[in-house]
């Protein structure tokens, strides 16, 4: 009874703060501006576009059209042509079908077209290497990239397994080739650092869990309550007010995001599964799951991983007394995996990968992405929830040995 | 039921702010905490609730004591402390207020209205805290204590801010919590009204409780005669025979009335203005503190 009537308090008294009030309006109106401004003017690297498709055989074409014209007037000069036109042959091939495939609104069928494409692409510059006449699209590359073909590759192959599972489905919306789906969207937005904006968010919404109670202390000090019930009924409010807003939010965007492309329940959706960049050669690593899948494991991290920063906060509240540790302490671990995994900065050591904080990221980690940036295959969706897990039990212990000190007050 | 056991607390600015003090309370009375501000009342109040812990002695409660997280839940379980008007919620109801209170000790809800009717509380209890007046915080501060229907009711400078009326109406209902058995503690400056109703009033001082009055048991009877209202030799003379000098008054032990009654006649064989009763808490204030 007693825990019930405090987590009541709590979630009035964080309802009524005028913080909550604005961190809900201003995710809002986020929510709302990406879903009807943002999202619609994405520009997929392998939009659905039959002009490019048809200048890029046109130039094509041009080569093998001369090709054919040196065969019998000029052969030694045609001989020195006939491997890049046996090449251009293979291109022209899949921007046909691809080309027909659009006009007949087949669209598996034109990612399968498109997927065998990419393939010579990839061939074209991964394998053959420094001796190459094509690049990668500029989109895939980062600024300040030492090793641009990379990144160029990585990206290739996602669309490779993409549009490769695409393919094998009976209907397939333009939609879901331009990755414009709602899961689709998710996913994209994960990869790119929603995942941390969102525990970011929840660190703005909850550093004062503790520090707040100050101002009130005659009326909360007494209670029959434990230091470790009343920080339970606390978190317990956080999580449940974080994800009240998140969801809601989320849903809303989704909604008109969905409503727009298509929810994606069903698309495959390309996943790294790992290894290091040099294995990439010989075999594509990447595998494929439906957006449903992926929402609901990043529902799953998101929860967890919102559970353990709302611990955290507590734990550096109830230590500190102070809202400014706990805001600084929880957006701290959240930057210093990505200031310094920024390219150019530190060495990457394999034991990084182990690291709490390479886990915060859980929507790279969905995606594979984090293991592409690491080098390795440590980050699946299990081992983000065992870390993570892992580190909320930790939290917990030092929470317990704090809070359950004979005479530790929470409200002082 | 509530038991202080030879307990002591210094402060790092102020040493012996109590000094080996003990008491045992039983329910079912009203006790006055009175002493001048700064002397230690608010801080045994808090020591109580364990917000303070004493550097000796101990608290305890129906045979309960501080010694774990759990205890303290089982303790403050069985005692209430009054919240201070600025602590509240603005943006909550005094109801939303009143329910926690109720919830927190496990109360029943069910005398919520009850409760608001007795204490007048009808026309604003639903509306945000921050449109209360002083009187209407207090009111409300004294209310939430009530609902949580806890046996110890710790209340710190309840009467601060409220009318003669409220007062009043306070005091009724304190009244009827102390006939359900419950043990009040105030700390007051209120002295007349504490002595209405108060079982027992301590006076705290360096520490210690000073003086111990009983307003409901039978006292001893002083005659009491306002200084001014003599002549100066009928004063020396009144003086002479052991009339002492508290707060702008003479006393003597009313059994020498036979004595004093010549001192006090007129010329025209009326008598000066005089009474005779037990010296009040005012009177206990100004002996055991001096003059203002």
């Amino acid at each position: 009874m007693t825990f019930r009537a405090y987590f009541s308090l709590q979630w009035q008294r964080l309802w009524h703060a005028p913080k909550t009030i604005a961190l809900t309006v201003i995710a809002l109106l986020a929510s709302l501006f990406f879903a009807i401004h943002v999202a619609p003017q994405f520009v997929p690297t392998q939009a659905v576009d039959s002009a490019a498709i048809q200048t890029s055989k046109q130039k094509h074409m041009l080569y093998i059209d001369h090709y054919k014209e040196n065969v019998t007037t000029k052969p030694m000069y045609a001989a020195l042509m006939s491997g890049p036109a046996k090449t251009y042959e293979a291109f022209v091939k899949q921007e046909n079908a691809s080309l027909q495939a659009i006009k007949a609104g087949d669209f598996a069928k034109y990612a399968g077209a498109q997927q065998k494409w990419l393939a010579l692409l990839d061939q074209q510059i991964w394998v053959i290497g420094d001796d190459r006449s094509y690049s990668y699209p500029p989109v895939y590359y980062a600024d300040g990239v030492d090793f641009p073909k990379i990144p160029g590759h990585y990206w290739n192959n996602e669309t490779q397994a993409r549009f490769k599972a695409l393919a094998t489905r009976k209907h397939v919306t333009k939609a879901e080739v331009e990755t414009r789906t709602a899961t689709q969207t998710l996913q994209r937005g994960l990869t790119s650092g929603l995942a941390l904006l969102l525990l970011a968010f929840l660190v703005l919404l909850g550093n004062d869990v503790i520090s707040r109670d100050h101002r009130h202390h005659t009326v909360l000090a007494a209670i029959p309550l434990t230091a470790g019930q009343a920080l339970l009924a606390k978190a317990l409010v956080l999580l449940a007010s974080y994800l009240v807003i998140v969801l809601s939010c989320g849903l809303i965007c989704f909604g008109i995001i969905a409503a727009r492309d298509g929810t994606g329940w069903q698309t495959p959706l390309a996943i790294f599964t790992g290894t290091h960049t040099v294995s990439m050669r010989t075999s594509n690593r990447f595998t494929t799951m439906p957006g449903w899948q992926f929402t609901l494991e990043a529902i799953v991290l998101l929860v967890v991983a919102a559970w353990l920063f709302i611990r955290l906060i507590e734990l550096l509240g109830a230590f500190s007394r102070s809202e400014y540790v706990a805001l600084a302490g929880g957006l701290g671990l959240l930057v210093v995996e990505q200031a310094y995994c920024q390219q150019d900065i530190g060495a990457v050591h394999p034991w990084l990968a182990w690291l709490p904080t390479g886990f915060f990221d859980f929507g790279a980690i969905l995606s594979g992405y984090q293991n592409f940036r690491y080098g390795t295959e440590n980050f699946t969706f299990g081992t983000a929830f065992l870390m993570l897990v892992t580190c909320w039990l930790v939290v917990e212990v030092l929470l317990f040995s704090l809070t359950h000190r004979k005479n530790y007050q929470l409200v002082r | 039921m509530l038991t202080l056991n030879d307990i002591s607390l210094d402060f790092p600015t102020k040493k012996q702010v109590i000094d080996h003090l003990s008491l045992a309370l039983d329910g079912g009375q009203i006790v006055g905490l009175v002493a001048p501000n700064g002397t230690g009342k608010t801080t045994l109040l808090r020591v109580i609730l364990n917000e303070l812990q004493p550097k000796e002695g101990s608290v305890t409660i129906d045979g309960l004591q501080y010694t774990s997280q759990a205890n303290a839940r089982r303790i403050h379980r069985k005692l209430c402390s009054f919240p201070v008007q600025d602590d509240l919620f603005n943006d909550l109801s005094g109801l939303a207020h009143l329910r926690y209170y109720c919830d927190s000790w496990g109360a029943d809800r069910a005398k919520l209205p009850a409760l608001i009717e007795e204490l007048q509380m009808i026309n604003y209890v639903k509306n945000p805290v921050h449109t209360y007046s002083l009187g209407m915080r207090q009111r409300l501060c004294f209310a939430m204590v009530v609902a949580s229907d806890a046996p110890i009711m710790l209340l710190d400078e309840l009467m601060n801010g409220l009318d003669p009326v409220n007062v009043e109406l306070v005091s009724k209902v304190l009244l009827r919590l102390k006939g359900q058995g419950k043990l009040l503690l105030m700390v007051s400056h209120l002295l007349p009204n504490l002595e209405a109703y108060a079982d027992q009033v301590l006076f705290m001082q360096d520490g210690r409780f000073a003086l111990t009055v009983l307003p409901k048991d039978a006292r001893p009877q002083f005659l009491r005669v306002a200084t001014g209202v003599l002549d100066g030799a009928n004063e020396a003379k009144l003086r002479m025979l052991g009339a002492t000098e508290i707060g702008g008054a003479l006393f003597i032990d009313s059994a020498r009335v036979a004595e004093v009654a010549p001192l006090l006649k007129k010329a025209d064989g009326s008598l000066l203005p005089f009474a005779i009763g037990p010296q009040s808490l005012v009177d206990h204030y100004h002996v055991v503190y001096g003059e203002a």
